[in-house]
């Protein structure tokens, strides 16, 4: 039996297809009771109603719909298109926030095509079957993926876009900063974090208003992860951390964090312990 | 235990399934169960975490983009096959095909071979035998007048039920038997 759900046979529309797909863990996809109802609803409708209720479809009844039609006329199948692709685009630019036009474009026709690819494919795979239990979900990751890719990629590095050069970091500039900025915690405590959510959301707000002063994209990436997700700088192996994820020493790390948080200060305005440095305490 | 089946984009569809916040603790959750994954799940969530604080949405030229998306969608139907190249063209249906045509439409979302059956008696104030409806469905549906769904009936929640709609094919071959008088015009009532 196939691991996913079967292709739907030419001649029939019959029955609500079940999803075969399952999560890693062996559960059974399964889409949700108001989802099921509303193609329940839909299927028995003349296709005019499937074009005129569009806008207030769920997008997973509408993906249903989509991959189950065959033979079917431009009018039908463009309207489905056109309300999935707004969606679609709707979701991705809220994950493309902080690029610049032309890479957000960019990312959001990655994401568009996707979609499209899965939503028309004659294979069964998961991932055409998660649409249909979570499309804004799968929008969402694709996002994000095609954002990383970006990063990555090739072109925008020569141009800096992401990464600007390395090995910028004046040592000396550092000895000179407060100790406590030159010595991050290596571990924070995850939990005092997220129990302090006041606090946490605090700092988010000041990284927010202060991002853009970082020169280094890397030194800020260093001081969300660290302080707003909670990543060691260094641990044990097989726990993800910052010496890891960057490749680089704890104590460059450490010079990063205190760069990115100088340089927030001064934007900010800040000469008194504030709370970028309290955070830095913990 | 990494599921060898788990594609890493799979991974990331119950990733975002699960998760609200990129947290180094969901990480580490994650890290822990597709530990194959390991390096692209930390770069993964970094990036989502990035992308968490900023706050600038940039222009994007959105008409574009979905005319663009809708128009490669149809070239690609219309290559597998699945896409109606031109309307069907509206032959004449029999009177007894335009009846059931008709009472479809009216029935709704509710038109399945009794109700059809049903209601085409009382329109056309004779009695319809089932066998004739029947082959009547059978006709329209192969000309793609009207289309099925097999589903639970309503109130018993048991029996499995085929119900039929009409398709737009189906609307202009009404409206076009309205027009041309095939049958009288009470019974195609204000059909446009």
């Amino acid at each position: 039996m196939s691991e996913f759900s079967d292709p739907p046979e030419e001649s029939s529309r019959e029955r609500i297809r079940e999803l075969a797909s399952s999560m890693g863990d062996g559960k059974a996809y399964e889409r949700w009771k108001d989802i099921v109802n509303q193609i329940r609803k839909l299927s028995r409708l003349p296709q005019a109603d499937w074009i005129a209720q569009a806008p207030q479809l769920e997008s997973e009844t509408l993906v249903f719909l989509f991959r189950q039609t065959h033979r079917v006329e431009p009018a039908v199948a463009g309207s489905l298109l056109q309300e999935l692709s707004k969606r679609t685009l709707r979701q991705a630019r809220r994950k493309v926030k902080g690029l610049k036009p032309l890479q957000a474009e960019h990312v959001v026709l990655e994401v568009e095509e996707n979609i499209l690819l899965l939503l028309l494919s004659e294979e069964p795979s998961r991932q055409a079957d998660f649409l249909e239990i979570a499309f804004a979900k799968s929008v969402e990751q694709r996002t994000l993926n095609a954002i990383e890719k970006l990063k990555t990629s090739t072109l925008l590095s020569r141009r800096g876009e992401f990464h600007p050069a390395y090995g910028d970091t004046d040592v000396t500039k550092f000895e000179s900063q407060r100790p406590l900025l030159l010595a991050p915690d290596s571990r924070p405590d995850p939990l005092q974090v997220f129990l302090d959510a006041e606090k946490k959301e605090r700092v988010r707000a000041l990284i927010e208003e202060a991002k853009e002063a970082v020169k280094d994209p890397r030194h800020l990436e260093a001081v969300v992860l660290h302080y707003l997700q909670g990543w060691p700088i260094e641990s044990k192996k097989g726990i993800p951390n910052l010496v890891s994820y960057f490749k680089v020493s704890a104590q460059q790390i450490r010079k990063w964090i205190a760069t990115a948080l100088n340089q927030m200060r001064e934007a900010l305005g800040l000469f008194e312990p504030d709370a970028l440095e309290e955070v830095a305490n913990d | 235990m990494t599921n060898s089946k788990m594609l890493y984009e799979d991974v990331l569809n119950e990733v975002m399934l699960a998760e609200d916040t990129p947290s180094h603790a969901a990480l580490v959750r994650w890290t822990d169960r597709y530990p194959d994954y390991a390096e692209d799940l930390a770069k993964f969530f970094a990036t989502w975490a990035m992308q968490e604080i900023q706050t600038r949405e940039p222009e994007i030229d959105e008409q574009k983009i979905v005319e663009r998306a809708v128009s490669r969608g149809l070239d690609i139907l219309r290559r597998q096959g699945r896409l109606m190249e031109k309307a069907p063209v509206i032959e004449p249906l029999t009177p007894v095909d335009q009846a059931v045509l008709y009472a479809i439409y009216l029935l709704h979302g509710e038109a399945d071979l009794v109700s059809v059956t049903k209601r085409v008696s009382e329109i056309s104030e004779g009695r319809l035998l089932p066998g004739t409806t029947v082959s009547a469905l059978s006709r329209l549906e192969d000309r793609g007048l009207i289309q099925s769904f097999r589903d639970r009936d309503d109130e018993s929640e048991q029996e499995v039920r085929k119900y039929f709609s009409v398709t737009l094919s189906g609307e202009r071959a009404l409206a076009h038997a309205k027009e041309i008088a095939k049958v009288p015009g009470d019974l195609l009532g204000d059909l446009a």
